[in-house]
């Protein structure tokens, strides 16, 4: 059995200038399996609902996890060559896609969100006023559409005016997205975007599960609001016993690594944080501490460990 | 510190580049006000960086006339650093400087967690150089293509068409100075507002087109003023 935890919290900076928490995380059970789970909303202005796209994919994420524990009860998934790689990230991509115009059309008061007026500021007043323009002729076109008339595929295809809003608005809840889900045999994983996924073996050193994208990097990653979020997803199904009997699992955001001075530091924090049974209760002040003396960014872990001697 | 788990913890480093003109026909009045535009921006650039504790920002300086030379041949921290007087002669080695800038841009030169680099590039002529090859150099390099790039043009005489293509920016141009006011506005802004830009941690997706305004990775740069007197000399 595991123990689960997962906290996000705001980052330095985000304190410093009054903006909230734009990162989510999620640990839990699904019958006989655990999963942990982060995203780090893009943060910057332009993207002014990405909070809600953070926690959006966190569901998304979560809402795969259940289908796949569903399936493979019903489903003998040895039939099939890689039940979760060949499936996932499409499933996820189109989630999140249809989760993020649910929430945009029950949402389309978006002048009023501090947010976005901070977003405004930034603008020079001939590009407000062209910006203001698109999502003008979205909101009139939303008014009358259903979820399933807003998905990028198919308004990728329209002719209408709407387009560019759409557009920009559904970037405004980029977000990355990566999480574990662990059972007796095998242990499968998602990553989307930059943030790191950790394993600690019975006896070794932690381990990287699965190597961010190379892309991710000068704060650059790749995103779930981006055309090619599919092919940049990176599914991947290990066996527990390749994985020397691990005791912990844990995934970050990038606020965690990047407040280190080398990767070796990084990886010691998991082990840290894993050998100790009170950290569930610590990490909150470790993580802000980290973030002040860090990178100053949006801090979140989620973390499964072997639950003899600790404390869920 | 030993209470919190991990190795050594330390802000980001963000690396900011000065690439500057120093041939011939930059000499009098225009290498003598980007000197004095410099060092009148260098306090607010230090107070604007102790705003933010979780950058680490290190000035890199290169200027060219007909060979390029590195004013800092390491990175120095902000806080150390000073600024001395350059002086103008020779050809205009642009390409050449973009080319030894890759050098400092390539991976095993940058940090793996730094912040996206700024390079400020300030001339008054065209390059008398291979520029495209300089260009491509730099833009060979995957930290240069995350870098937010600037342009100073000074005066008429400037080539716009290369510094264009060196900032391949969506929507902002080559900054065109024509008087020693406008110069030390644009050098007060590069080194104040999109300092502050750059060294805030938001993440933007991989691959979407260069930093933009409404992405407000660089803010927009400050207008002329319409009420001001006529400069009392124009270049």
């Amino acid at each position: 059995m595991w123990s689960s935890f997962a906290v996000a919290l705001a980052g330095a900076s985000h304190v410093r200038g009054s903006v909230p928490v734009q990162d989510d995380a999620a640990a839990g059970h699904l019958d006989d399996w655990a999963y942990a789970i982060v995203s780090d909303g893009h943060g910057s202005e332009k993207y002014f609902r990405s909070q809600i796209g953070a926690a959006l994919a966190v569901e998304t994420l979560k809402s795969a996890f259940e289908v796949f524990v569903e399936r493979s009860k019903n489903v003998n998934l040895n039939h099939f060559r890689n039940p979760w790689n060949e499936w996932v990230d499409r499933y996820v991509v189109a989630e999140w896609n249809r989760r993020v115009a649910e929430h945009l059309l029950g949402n389309l008061d978006w002048d009023s969100e501090p947010l976005f007026q901070r977003f405004a500021a930034t603008l020079e007043e001939a590009k407000l006023r062209e910006m203001r323009g698109e999502f003008r002729k979205f909101r009139a076109i939303a008014r009358h559409i259903k979820v399933d008339q807003l998905l990028p595929d198919l308004i990728s295809h329209s002719p209408l005016g709407y387009v560019q809003g759409y557009r920009k608005l559904h970037a405004s809840y980029g977000a990355t997205l990566l999480g574990v889900l662990v059972g007796e045999k095998t242990v499968h994983s998602f990553q989307l975007g930059d943030g790191y996924i950790v394993y600690i073996p019975s006896s070794g050193e932690p381990e990287l599960l699965q190597h961010p994208p190379a892309s991710a990097m000068a704060n650059q990653t790749p995103s779930l609001c981006s055309p090619d979020a599919v092919e940049s997803a990176a599914p991947a199904t290990r066996q527990m016993r390749e994985l020397g009997a691990p005791k912990a699992f844990l995934v970050t955001t990038d606020g965690v690594p990047n407040s280190y001075t080398d990767f070796s530091g990084f990886l010691k924090f998991c082990s840290d944080v894993s050998l100790d049974p009170d950290s569930p209760a610590k990490l909150p002040n470790w993580l802000e501490g980290i973030s002040q003396r860090g990178s100053g960014d949006d801090v979140s872990i989620g973390m499964l460990r072997q639950l003899e001697g600790c404390k869920t | 510190m030993t209470d919190l788990p991990g190795g050594p913890i330390a802000s980001r480093p963000l690396r900011f580049f000065w690439v500057l003109d120093t041939s011939l026909s930059m000499s009098g009045s225009k290498i003598g006000e980007l000197n004095f535009a410099i060092r009148e921006a260098l306090p607010s650039m230090k107070s604007t960086a102790n705003e933010n504790p979780n950058a680490q920002v290190e000035i890199m300086v290169l200027t060219f006339g007909s060979a390029v030379h590195w004013l800092t041949p390491a990175p120095v921290p902000l806080e150390q650093f000073t600024w001395t007087d350059i002086s103008a002669g020779g050809l205009t080695a642009m390409g050449g400087a973009l080319e030894e800038v890759s050098k400092k841009l390539s991976p095993d030169q940058m940090p793996d967690r730094g912040l996206p680099p700024v390079i400020v590039l300030v001339t008054d002529g065209q390059p008398t150089d291979d520029f495209d090859k300089g260009l491509k150099a730099l833009m060979d390099q995957p930290w240069a293509k995350r870098s937010v790039r600037l342009a100073i043009a000074i005066g008429q005489d400037a080539d716009l068409g290369p510094l264009r293509r060196f900032m391949e920016h969506a929507e902002l141009q080559p900054l065109l100075a024509n008087n020693a006011d406008t110069l030390a506005s644009y050098i007060r802004w590069a080194t104040i507002q999109v300092l502050k830009s750059a060294s805030a941690p938001n993440s933007t997706p991989a691959g979407s087109a260069v930093p933009t305004s409404t992405g407000s990775v660089l803010p927009a740069p400050p207008a002329p003023d319409p009420n001001a007197p006529p400069p009392p000399d124009v270049w």
